[in-house]
């Protein structure tokens, strides 16, 4: 049922330069989910998510030094130093961590393009000032973008960009829903590549893929025992192979029904409400969404909001995991870790890396799933 | 015979005091019914000095010092892993957390306190995301009230939205302030706080350019002990003396050619936060090969404020809004000129967001400016923020011509520091690079 | 030509209990520990320690499974794959042993294994394997409640310790009585990382340091990397030690030093602990089954 979501994952850079072709439209990449993707919409570009490839790229060592440049990243700019990404026309950073900055900013410097951004997001979303500042910042994106592609960027342009982008994030929790049933319709593996396609693909065309879904999904059967009900938190999570191995090729079965993790649930959890001033709107929405560990200050969003997700999806178990050298989410994981082993949760923390010690990693999930069952 | 003319520092001692002396203010405030602030000093500290009753501490000194005492360091350091915190997080916080969870804390001098030192009140500024989850979890674990302020993309300066959310932050902190600890705020006491703040920041600009000299009148490893007074108290009417004190003793050694190192023959740049447990390493670079460093943008920005003349040209001082006199008779204007003039090269900033796009031209900049023959970078594992950008600053000075490698270590971690091969690789680089070394090689 | 030595080499072995007549047992249970650097099995006879192997690792884990069973069935008085009514596996091999009815993971039966060893009062394990190293809290059937683990390192492990011993060239098995042979603790290396442990290594041994002092330092770090984990998962006592290291007094010393509590005395090969937690589980299991 969502094969073909999996598929266009897989086949991203095929399905951006197909997209290229068929509209004859600019690509941007972005980094972090906080960019700005409404107002390239608007423009009529088609944002991707700039993902890595789980290969290690040497180009990346004279940058970035392994062995503080946190893996996801490298991995990323590995992609783009190797040429993967050589269809975009420019590149967009939403500021968050210094990490994706600095892939940012060597990227912009080394591989040649027509554009490129970085976005002064606010690092904390909860300062006084942060939404006008962000509509501030955002219009100045707005001008630099009308600049680069030669035409203004209406209201009405912003409002279809809006349109898209809520539609989508909405069907997304749709079908995320199914997930709470005791039975779930839809795997973790599933899920993730339902959601990380739409951070690839062109909306309208993702959105209307889900519809399609949506009208079979209430009649699914599922042929599999769901097993411990597992949330996996931690920040952008790209690793299928992992996501698959909990779920299909542990010797005790288990589900990933929810997450909190920006490829996810914590990206699309709140849309743009509407506005006259349209990017004061945006602005809100960024403002408001479920924080990442960078934005979570100085109160904590993030614990009341896993707890929300726990409760609703049922939550037996929580593997956290964290990409190696990411310390914003090794800082927060330390503190969630603490308070899920005071709720009596079972919890597991592992370390992502460009690619990851599977058999290591299967026995430490298939470990903590021995502990939440009497063996004997 | 030494090639040129040295002798020590006159203000060594009194700069070394003047530590001592506000280390104990700050850890005796309460007894003298006084109020204890303890604050990043990204954007400035000055903005207490409105609270008649302050003493304020920079939290960056204050982790420092505990990273100095290597010992006491990595007690602090294991009692935060025990609680989970990685060998990978921020060095500096793990200082302070450990301090605090010991409940112990040092002083410059090495004597032992029983009480970490829990401040009425605290702030931070996002200069590293981590910076304030630093202060987050101290905060929380203390229950200290806290201010956190975004500080975000501050390059390119005089930016009219950053500089007006800056302000709007500015001042919503000194009302939290002033209702957590119950005392009003002075607006005369903060205008006089910060306006001797430039006076010292700008004086320091000048001691910097100074340095530009050869031979260099001061090494780096010395200007560690003079940075302290603007870090922590740049608003105290002593501080300005000192730094106008300091300056007519540099200015005296360079009309007189006094050196600090009497054999410098290669002149260093570095760029980050030293490794703390491991200075000895800079009087290795000096007795064996004349190695002195002259200055990094970590020293040269840290107790100043700098820009390049007309957006692109060289490194120079920000011109103080004393100088370009700027309104400043309400708080609202005094807290805007703070943020605008701190919100150039100062401090820390060029490392944050500005890294990739601006540190390495920063670099090189001040290598070419403070005449270097070479570099040497600190990869610092214990903060990502400045090693992040550590490479392509090698990349940019070594591809101008000059010489340039970057070494792993760790300013707060003696565990992550591997002094033995730190040297091998400093004696490769000299040796490459044609540098005679002064001293027999140990068989 | 001489032979070329190879310091990293432990010494293999075998046990069968005299006292026990496989023939006469009820259930025969077994376990296979297929790990990354070694392999063992364990026979039970009625819940009583039958008989043992120890072996090296071979390239592929079946083979490794049937080394250690051919090994711990060669003096077995005739018993028989035929005649073990149940077999687990465990270890990071425990898919690919096509003899055993179940795999379990090796968290789980260093558990077991170690309640079995040291009796119902150990809550806190540290099993220091091959290739990882981790910590447990156990309740008092042994059944494991929580867990941490190193990451892809070596540092703390049983392979990092092969790499030291060649390194030096000073067998393995002598590392932990020559690290105290010093005249004063040496500071831990920085590195514990097995890449960067040759030239720091070669490095120490230039300035001078005769190789037991840098053995010392090496166990120091071990300790120190392994003690992070303890004080992460917190030391209850009783505290105990399973895994080959676990045989290395250089390193449990130093761990006993920093972390302020001693291990249990171990009655048996701390390297078995994870074979005997999987021949106890199938064991249960087998007596679960036939009920």
């Amino acid at each position: 049922m969502f094969e073909k979501f999996s598929e266009i994952l897989t086949n991203r850079h095929e399905y951006a330069r197909d997209w290229k072709k068929r509209t004859g439209g600019k690509v941007v990449g972005f980094f972090c989910s906080y960019a700005p993707e409404e107002p390239l919409k608007a423009a009529g570009i088609l944002p991707v998510r700039i993902i890595g490839g789980h290969k290690s790229s040497d180009k990346v060592a004279k940058y970035i030094a392994p062995n503080i440049g946190c893996s996801f990243c490298r991995d990323a700019l590995g992609r783009g130093l190797e040429g993967d990404y050589d269809y975009l026309d420019g590149i967009v950073q939403g500021q968050t961590c210094l990490h994706t900055g600095e892939a940012f900013w060597v990227w912009q410097k080394h591989i040649p393009l027509e554009f490129s951004y970085f976005l002064a997001v606010p690092h904390s979303t909860q300062t006084i000032g942060r939404e006008e500042y962000l509509a501030v910042e955002y219009a100045k994106f707005k001008t630099a973008l009308e600049k680069w592609i030669g035409k203004e960027i209406t209201n009405e342009d912003l409002d279809r960009g809006i349109e898209s982008y809520n539609t989508n994030r909405q069907l997304i929790r749709q079908i995320f829903e199914y997930r709470q049933q005791d039975n779930p319709l839809v795997t973790g593996s599933e899920a993730l590549d339902l959601a990380l396609s739409g951070q690839i693909m062109d909306r309208d065309e993702h959105n209307a893929m889900m519809r399609e879904v949506l009208k079979k999904l209430p009649e699914r059967k599922m042929d599999r025992d769901p097993g411990t009900r597992i949330m996996i938190i931690g920040s952008v999570n790209t690793d299928r192979e992992f996501m698959h191995m909990v779920e299909h090729e542990c010797d005790i079965p288990a589900t990933i029904v929810i997450d909190d993790t920006c490829t996810g649930i914590r990206y699309n959890f709140n849309d743009v409400n509407p506005q006259e001033d349209r990017l004061m709107a945006i602005s809100l929405r960024y403002n408001h969404r479920p924080p990442c560990p960078n934005k979570d200050w100085p109160r904590r969003r993030r614990i009341p909001f896993i707890k929300h997700l726990i409760k609703a999806y049922k939550v037996d178990a929580v593997i956290l995991f964290n990409h190696k050298f990411c310390q914003p989410h090794q800082l927060d994981n330390a503190v969630i870790e603490r308070e899920m082993k005071a709720m009596g949760m079972p919890t597991l923390t592992l370390e992502f890396d460009i690619r990851i010690p599977i058999g290591q990693f299967r026995t430490r999930v298939e470990a903590m799933l021995e502990t939440t069952m009497d063996i004997i | 015979m030494s090639k040129y003319k040295t002798e020590p520092m006159k203000l060594w001692k009194r700069i070394k005091e003047f530590k001592q002396n506000h280390f104990k203010e700050y850890h005796e405030a309460h007894k003298n019914g006084r109020l204890r602030f303890l604050g990043a000093t990204a954007l400035s500290i000055s903005q207490y000095t409105g609270f008649e009753n302050a003493v304020i501490m920079g939290s960056e000194p204050f982790a420092a010092n505990i990273a100095f005492w290597k010992d006491f360091g990595l007690k602090c350091m294991e009692e935060c892993e025990r609680r989970g915190m990685t060998r990978e997080l921020c060095g500096y916080s793990k200082c302070v957390w450990g301090a605090q969870f010991l409940n112990k804390n040092i002083m410059p001098d090495g004597t032992m306190l029983s009480e970490w030192g829990k401040p009425d009140f605290a702030s931070s500024f996002s200069l590293a995301p981590c910076h304030c989850k630093w202060f987050q979890i101290l905060c929380e674990n203390s229950d200290t009230p806290m201010y956190l302020f975004d500080l975000t993309k501050a390059y390119p300066y005089n930016d009219e939205n950053l500089i007006k959310y800056m302000t709007g932050q500015m001042l919503d902190c000194i009302e939290q302030a002033e209702k957590a600890v119950g005392q009003p705020f002075i607006d005369e006491l903060f205008i006089k706080g910060v306006k001797n703040e430039f006076k010292s920041y700008r004086t320091w600009c000048d001691i910097m350019i100074l340095n530009q000299t050869t031979p260099a009148p001061m090494d780096e490893k010395t200007i560690f002990s003079f940075i302290v007074p603007n870090l922590t108290k740049a608003y105290g009417d002593d501080t300005v003396a000192l730094m106008q004190e300091l300056k007519e003793e540099v200015r005296d050694r360079v009309n007189r050619g006094i050196a600090a190192v009497a054999n410098e023959q290669f002149r260093i740049i570095t760029d980050a936060i030293p490794p703390w447990p491991a200075l000895e390493l800079y009087r290795y670079l000096e007795r064996e090969y004349g190695g002195v460093v002259v200055g990094s943008p970590y020293v040269i920005c840290l107790c100043g404020s700098w820009k390049f003349e007309n957006d692109e040209g060289d490194l120079i001082p920000t011109p103080t809004p004393v100088e370009l006199g700027m309104p400043m008779n309400t708080r609202e204007e005094v807290a805007r000129a703070l943020v605008w003039y701190r919100s150039h090269f100062s401090t820390e900033t060029p490392y944050n967001i500005a890294c990739g796009e601006v540190l390495h031209e920063l670099t090189l900049k001040i290598a070419k400016q403070w005449h270097a023959d070479g570099g040497m970078l600190h990869q610092n594992i214990g903060c990502t923020m400045q090693a992040l950008g550590s490479m392509e600053s090698r990349n940019a000075v070594a591809e101008a011509g000059i010489p340039c490698i970057n070494y792993e270590g760790n300013d707060a971690d003696p565990r992550e520091i591997d002094l033995t091969n730190m040297k091998r690789k400093f004696d490769i680089f000299f040796e490459a690079n044609n540098v005679k070394r002064l001293t027999k090689k140990a068989a | 030509m001489e032979e070329k030595k190879e310091y990293f080499r432990w010494v293999e072995s075998t046990y069968v209990n005299p006292d026990i007549d496989w023939k006469k047992a009820e259930v025969v249970s077994a376990g296979i520990d297929v790990g990354s650097v070694s392999s063992q099995m364990v026979v039970m006879c009625d819940g009583q320690l039958y008989a043992y192997s120890n072996t090296r690792s071979g390239s592929s884990s079946p083979n490794s499974a049937k080394n250690a069973m051919d090994l711990c069935l060669k003096d077995a008085n005739g018993l028989t794959l035929d005649n073990i009514h149940y077999l687990v596996g465990t270890g990071y091999g425990r898919v690919n042993i096509p003899f055993a009815q179940k795999a379990i993971t090796e968290i789980s039966c260093h558990g077991i294994g170690a309640n079995f060893m040291y009796g119902p009062t150990v809550k806190t394990l540290l099993d220091m394997g091959g290739q990882d190293c981790k910590t447990l809290r156990l309740n008092d059937k042994g059944k494991c409640l929580n867990f941490l683990m190193n990451d892809k390192c070596a540092a703390g492990t049983g392979r990092g310790m092969e790499v030291i011993a060649e390194i030096l060239k000073v067998p393995v098995t002598e590392i932990g009585d020559r690290s105290f042979d010093i005249e004063e603790e040496p500071e831990p290396v920085s590195s514990t990382c097995v890449v960067f442990a040759k030239s720091e290594a070669t490095g120490l041994l230039k300035d001078g340091w005769s190789k037991n002092k840098v053995l010392a330092a090496y166990c120091a770090a071990m300790a120190e990397r392994v003690v992070d984990l303890l004080n992460r998962i917190e030391v209850e006592k009783d505290f105990a030690i399973t895994g080959g290291i676990g045989k290395n007094k250089g390193v449990v010393k130093r761990i006993e030093k920093l972390i302020g509590v001693e291990a249990l005395q171990p009655k048996m090969d701390t390297q078995i602990a994870g074979a005997l937690g999987a021949a106890i589980y199938a064991n249960a299991l087998y007596k679960k089954a036939k009920k």
